[in-house]
């Protein structure tokens, strides 16, 4: 009788310490395991005179000879390091633009910059950039432009009436460890995500 | 015909000198040029190097001069690369091995860092779901046996009850 009984108890403990296991094992692995988020990289301009060339037909005249100083913020919540590049092009208001899947590669680049980017930091990328000389053919004005102290770049065939309505193109690229290559935008939960910004401006 | 030769052997020393020149230095330029490359693959390397550590779970705080590090080094690499264009190939190597320099130095301590989170990691890993274990055989005992907890805590109770004498006084 006793031994049925500790028998019938044994077997009791056993299946309340198995249930119990499998309670406390997965709380456990629950508090341990990453919470899901989404990853994105922000992407912003901004200078201290104050930029005015978000939309179109903007009031930023940029003289030329006169160095424009603005700065990128670029923060990082992907979850991990990224190495970022981002790429100075020129357009018109006729010219493609990037888009969430495509950069502008037709268009002509100016200048990149790059940089490492920990998790969770917000990393400001100080850049210049000046109008160095402008001069017509036909009826279009076009721009040799210098990108960080780099040597000028003109802006053919990216040409406007008048010097107005040009527009600067920043896209955002990230390196992908995989290709061993910069890939445009960002890695997001099933393709690259584009990332870019533009200011317009006109030429004095 | 006698007052050329000494012109020609002239000439003829000029042209062997100047394509010796012409030979060696583009050798010296690409000599040049592969340690820039090197210290961009380091940089790769370097980057790779700190994602690696991130993902067996070493911590931004750590990881920050780090990145640090590797900017200064990107900067370097692109001095480097600047002054190989602008035609300056020996400031240009003195860029790129600073450039790998600290490239280096930056892989070891990022691997430095992703065994030491590795570990760590493991470590915390075993003690926890060893105390999930322990909590629910605590657990198990303490359901299993209530009933013995319960009249273990009565019994201490009564013990520490105080006795009243007063009945005595009744029955005689």
């Amino acid at each position: 009788m006793e031994v049925e009984n500790t028998q019938h108890r044994l077997a009791l403990f056993l299946v309340l310490f198995v249930s119990l296991t499998a309670i406390f094992s997965s709380v456990t692995f629950y508090a341990m395991s990453a919470k899901p988020s989404q990853s994105f990289i922000g992407f912003g301009l901004y200078s201290q005179r104050g930029l005015q060339g978000y939309i179109t037909n903007s009031n930023l005249t940029v003289p030329t000879g006169q160095t424009q100083n603005w700065t990128f913020a670029v923060t990082n919540r992907m979850n991990k390091a990224e190495f970022v590049m981002i790429i100075a092009r020129i357009g018109n208001s006729s010219t493609p633009t990037p888009n969430a899947t495509t950069p502008s590669t037709t268009l002509p680049e100016l200048g990149r910059t790059d940089r490492f980017i920990n998790d969770g930091e917000t990393s400001r990328i100080n850049f210049t950039w000046t109008i160095e000389s402008s001069y017509q053919t036909g009826q279009l004005t076009y721009l040799n432009i210098t990108f960080n102290a780099q040597p000028a770049v003109s802006s053919t065939p990216v040409g406007t009436m008048s010097g107005a309505n040009f527009r600067l193109i920043f896209e955002l690229w990230t390196f992908d460890p995989a290709s061993g290559s910069f890939q445009y935008g960002y890695p997001g939960q099933t393709s690259q995500v584009g990332n870019w910004l533009q200011v317009w401006f006109s030429a004095s | 015909m006698r007052t050329l030769r000494p012109r020609s052997l002239t000439l003829l020393v000029c042209l062997f000198l100047s394509s010796i020149f012409l030979i060696t230095s583009p050798h010296l330029v690409r000599a040049q040029s592969s340690e820039l490359i090197t210290a961009r693959q380091d940089l790769v390397q370097a980057f790779q190097a700190i994602q690696t550590a991130e993902q067996l779970g070493a911590s931004n705080a750590d990881l920050l001069p780090l990145t640090a590090q590797l900017n200064t080094a990107l900067q370097y690499e692109e001095a480097a690369d600047l002054s190989l264009r602008q035609g300056n190939v020996t400031l240009s190597v003195q860029y790129a091995v600073q450039s790998i320099n600290i490239s280096t130095q930056v892989s070891s301590q990022a691997q430095g860092l992703a065994s030491i989170a590795q570990t760590a990691t493991v470590y915390r890993t075993a003690l926890s779901y060893t105390l999930a274990i322990v909590l629910a055989l605590l657990s198990a005992l303490a359901i299993l046996e209530v009933n013995r907890i319960r009249q273990l805590l009565r019994r201490r109770r009564l013990l520490k009850a105080r006795i009243d004498y007063g009945g005595r006084e009744h029955a005689t």
